[in-house]
């Protein structure tokens, strides 16, 4: 069957032991949960809705009218539904950015959280979370365009570790703002959750690193 | 070393786009309809994927704290120009992709154009949009509507509309149209050449609906 012409989404999932391949394989993602779609209607017609998120079920407040900040150089107007998921997790960091997780629970667009997050850490069950990889830019490959994100996650624990969920997180700012002429404004964030997959169980060896790419491609 | 799998099947995009345009006569009654998927997916379309991936916040250089982070996505402007993020996400700008649009306003939301010329990835703007207006080869923009957001098992769809109509004494040809998002400035993110095309009659309208489809 031909594929239809849009944007398709890959889950590229590799185990590497002393940095040869040792598995890989490349699976088309299913994953896209509402915070996604949301997120993009939310950027598009700046009003929100109750069915974004977060990871503890509830609703991100929706966008409320431009108000001003105190910036440094006077007042400046800003919108109250600022853009994007911002996953570009740090090492460590499991609040956003590609994350794993133990359960097999089937996948649903509904779902706000992972379903069994694997813990940063060397302790048992835990995994060490690399920094995110992320290109600086698309790749443009005329008809196609190309966007890889991906993540090395490492078996430090003492013993092997099955891996049964892929997801990815963001931690967006929607602002929280109360201004008048040289006011005050604040800054909130959400942990949400935008795409989890559910994968045939990849057992990660003691000192092997789970490389895991979201893939996006443009078929025309 | 295990072989190299590949499992990739079905045909639904994850993130696909389709339109529906549906012609009004005089009457008030549907004289044509035409639905197709979009097969017009520019660069500046996945730039803003690049860009949700990667931010969540405007330009912002008081605000330290990591969510502020911001790669320069690099989108073209309806000039061609590549912009920066700071140049697109300006810290006074109340917001990022935004469609929302008034009457008359063909900087954002759904546009429609006279030209033909074939869709490619870096097409940056329709090739010859129909301005705003009562006059000859114009045509008269409503503003932008958002209806409900459909979910249905696992897809859900995010409609974009727009009613536009000819108040002009001569018929107008579309035959294209595309999806404009406003920052500080203006990118096109979407563009189609319709087949058939559109030929809207003096007195008539039609509504433009740009659906896009994120399947689970």
């Amino acid at each position: 069957m031909k594929q239809k012409s849009g944007i398709v989404c890959d889950l590229g999932i590799r185990v590497l032991e002393d940095n040869e391949i040792v598995s890989e394989k490349i699976v088309r993602a299913h994953s896209f949960t509402n915070n996604f779609a949301y997120m993009l209607a939310r950027s598009m017609d700046m009003v929100g809705n109750t069915s974004y998120r977060n990871t503890a079920n509830a609703a991100i407040p929706a966008c409320v009218s431009p108000r001003c900040i105190n910036a440094p150089y006077g007042p400046q107007w800003i919108a109250e539904c600022p853009a994007g998921m911002n996953t570009i997790g740090a090492i460590g960091e499991t609040a956003r950015g590609i994350v794993i997780g133990t359960s097999a629970t089937a996948f649903s667009v509904s779902q706000y959280n992972m379903q069994g997050l694997i813990a940063h850490g060397t302790g048992s069950g835990q995994m060490s979370y690399g920094s995110m990889l992320t290109p600086a830019d698309p790749t443009f490959a005329t008809p196609n365009i190309t966007i890889n994100i991906s993540r090395n996650i490492s078996n430090n624990s003492g013993a092997s570790i099955i891996v049964r969920e892929i997801g990815l997180k963001g931690y967006p700012a929607y602002v929280q703002a109360s201004c008048t002429y040289n006011g005050t404004y604040s800054v909130a964030c959400a942990e949400i959750l935008y795409l989890r997959d559910v994968i045939t169980d990849t057992a990660i060896g003691i000192g092997q690193v789970l490389n895991v790419t979201y893939i996006l491609k443009t078929v025309v | 070393m295990e072989p190299r799998v590949e499992e990739v099947s079905g045909v639904a995009p994850n993130i696909g786009a389709a339109y529906e345009i549906t012609v009004y006569g005089t009457d008030g009654k549907v004289r044509q309809v035409i639905k197709d998927d979009a097969k017009c997916y520019v660069q500046n379309f996945l730039r803003m994927f690049n860009y949700f991936f990667k931010n969540s916040l405007y330009y912002s250089m008081h605000i330290t704290s990591y969510y502020t982070t911001l790669v320069n996505s690099n989108f073209k402007n309806l000039a061609g120009s590549i912009i920066s993020s700071a140049g697109y996400f300006n810290w006074n700008a109340t917001g990022s992709f935004i469609a929302v649009a008034g009457a008359g306003d063909i900087t954002a939301g759904v546009v429609v154009g006279s030209g033909s010329t074939v869709v490619t990835n870096d097409d940056y703007k329709l090739a010859t949009i129909i301005t705003h207006g009562s006059g000859s080869g114009q045509l008269f923009y409503d503003e932008i509507t958002f209806p409900p957001i459909i979910t249905v098992g696992n897809t859900v769809t995010i409609p974009v509309k727009r009613v536009i109509q000819n108040t002009s004494s001569g018929a107008v040809t579309i035959q294209e149209i595309g999806l404009y998002v406003r920052g500080q400035s203006t990118i096109m993110i979407l563009r189609d050449i319709l087949s058939p095309q559109v030929v809207l009659n003096p007195g008539e309208l039609v509504a433009i609906v740009y659906n896009q489809i994120i399947n689970g």
